[in-house]
């Protein structure tokens, strides 16, 4: 009989992600946006585009060093709140922000850029407090951007694997997310139960990827 | 004075706006015209708050606006491309800058955006998608929601250059309304000479990040600073000359051996004789001031010049004629009407009569600053 669990685990890792890396993505790309100094903005558009760039397993390695027992945040989590991260359901929560945050950062930067200056330029003019031009000016007119790289950031955090793997492990009914799920099913000679889950992930993400698209084209038939 | 700016310098690597001081009353329309990359629309950032000046004062009603964030500047400013915020309609547009005021209830809002939109006659498009309305219409949104927040100023970056000729005039013709009605205070950038005769009170020239003068439009137009504001305002004769005598009504310049020509520019009248004599000047005459006739005659016109026609140029109502008097060239335009009453022909004989109060006599000094 099918465990279900990695369904749950993956929605609910893959939804409290895409929660934290929407917001933290659009105000990181905000700032990146404003920031005047060209080198910097280099550097640090390189530091977060960097897990996309790089093998999950070195993203992973990376996080397991921090968060790890003996990593510095991983130790600070025990000694003060005796929490540990490593190998817990929080851990596939922080592999899929990690994992899923430049597309959705690079998503809205793009849409940042894509917004004409003088409409923010004229809000100014009307007195308009630099917080309400950007909710009412920029992200009203980025949105379809920033909508795709929303969703596509939630399917990269339903999707996650390898970082998954050396952070949070392969725990069933913790921290077994739905790619994990097929790989033990295969690794294990079950293949009719992989299928099932394959099914789920397939299902899962043309949903994503036709909301995206019915947003796109409704916009730009909007605005044509 | 209402808006101050005082020595006014904004360096923008490439570009450099120099020195600019101009004073606006309340209440005025100014309009600066210059050619494309003059440094106007620089100036009206400036104002408003998008540049930092290296050096010099913006004052607004006697407050000092340098270090004042252009959100709290209280300037409007309406753009050529009209910039209305695609994601909203036309109501919302006009209404977005009064939800600054959180004392305003939503009825209070509607009424006012209701009220302007009437007087700018856009009540029936208020519902409209902005990205589907015409020019004419996305400008009278864009000037309904810079004037609804009752800025102490509007700053206008060439709003009608998008427009057609008809749209124009009855834009046009609705500020002239807007201003009278509402008291308010315009700095507008054109190269539209039309939006000068028909708007200003005023009316500065600029050139290079310089401000040459600003003025009542009789004066830049009829004694222009400098040959640039001369030739740019279309006085087409401006020569190189010498005083040569000085009464106390009249200076005569002399443009070479055989032309001397009499100006009563009040200026160089007043000065004493001694000053000025054998000073080089220039002189500048609108060619609508040069008369046109056959034979010489008694007038009360001190200059009468007889030339040669070498050019002859047709352009509707309008014949420009070009005469060499003695080796210079003056440039005047007659109606079609009075070309042909005249009969003028190529290499034909002519009188060119013109009064010396048409006579401008601008100061070499300024000549040399420009080159």
């Amino acid at each position: 009989m099918t465990d279900w669990s990695p369904i749950f685990i993956s929605m609910k890792t893959a939804s409290l992600s895409i929660f934290i890396t929407f917001f933290v993505g659009l105000i990181v790309a905000w700032g990146l946006v404003k920031l005047k100094n060209d080198s910097l903005k280099i550097v640090l558009d390189g530091i977060f585009t960097l897990p996309i760039v790089l093998p999950p397993t070195v993203v992973g390695f990376f996080l397991l060093y921090i968060f790890g027992v003996r990593g510095p945040i991983g130790r600070f989590f025990i000694d003060f709140f005796t929490v540990k991260i490593a190998f817990s359901w929080h851990a596939t929560v922080i592999a899929a922000v990690v994992m899923s945050f430049p597309l959705m950062y690079r998503s809205a930067r793009g849409a940042f850029e894509q917004v004409d200056s003088n409409l923010l330029d004229a809000g100014r003019t009307l007195g308009m407090s630099e917080w309400n031009i950007f909710w009412k000016v920029l992200f009203a007119n980025a949105l379809p951007g920033i909508i795709s790289g929303g969703i596509l950031a939630f399917a990269r955090g339903l999707g996650e694997f390898g970082a998954t793997a050396m952070l949070a492990g392969n725990i069933a009914g913790q921290t077994r997310t739905l790619p994990m799920a097929v790989y033990s099913e295969v690794a294990a000679g079950n293949m009719g139960e992989a299928f099932n889950y394959v099914i789920v992930i397939v299902i899962i993400s043309f949903i994503a990827i036709f909301i995206m698209d019915y947003i796109s084209i409704r916009k730009e038939r909007q605005w044509k | 004075m209402y808006l101050e700016v005082e020595n006014l310098n904004v360096n923008l690597g490439e570009f450099h706006l120099k020195d600019i001081s101009l004073e606006i009353e309340r209440g005025e329309y100014v309009v600066l015209i210059g050619p494309t990359g003059s440094g106007k629309s620089v100036l009206l950032e400036t104002i408003i708050g998008f540049y930092q000046p290296d050096s010099g004062i913006i004052k607004l009603d006697g407050k000092i606006l340098n270090d004042v964030a252009p959100e709290e500047r209280n300037i409007g400013i309406v753009y050529q491309d009209h910039v209305l915020f695609p994601n909203m309609n036309v109501y919302d547009n006009i209404a977005y800058g009064l939800k600054r005021d959180k004392s305003l209830t939503k009825e209070e809002i509607d009424e006012k955006v209701k009220s302007i939109a009437e007087k700018m006659n856009i009540s029936h498009i208020l519902h409209r998608d902005v990205l589907t309305l015409s020019g004419g219409e996305s400008q009278r949104t864009a000037l309904a929601r810079a004037i609804i927040v009752g800025p102490d100023i509007i700053l206008m970056d060439e709003p009608f250059s998008a427009l057609d000729v008809t749209t124009q005039a009855k834009l046009t013709s609705l500020i002239k309304d807007i201003g009278v009605e509402y008291k308010t205070t315009f700095l507008h950038v054109t190269h539209n000479f039309n939006d000068v005769w028909n708007l200003a009170d005023k009316v500065g020239v600029m050139k290079n990040g310089v401000l040459h003068q600003l003025d009542y439009i009789y004066k830049v137009f009829s004694k222009p600073a400098n040959d640039f504001v001369a030739s740019f305002v279309g006085v087409n004769n401006i020569f190189d000359g010498k005083i040569v005598n000085t009464k106390q009504n009249s200076v005569t310049v002399k443009l070479n051996d055989n032309i001397q020509i009499q100006s009563t520019d009040d200026e160089y009248c007043n000065l004493a004789s001694h000053e000025v004599i054998g000073e080089n000047v220039l002189v500048a005459i609108r060619p609508e001031n040069i008369i046109f006739a056959k034979s010489t005659f008694e007038s009360s016109a001190r200059n009468q010049l007889k030339g040669k026609i070498t050019k002859i140029e047709e352009s509707g109502p309008i014949v420009n004629v070009e005469t060499d008097v003695e080796g210079i060239l003056f440039k005047g335009i007659l109606t079609r009407n009075s070309f042909e009453n005249l009969d003028l022909k190529l290499n034909g004989e002519v009188y060119l009569i013109f009064k010396s109060v048409n006579v401008n006599v601008l100061d070499s000094y300024n000549t040399f600053k420009l080159s």
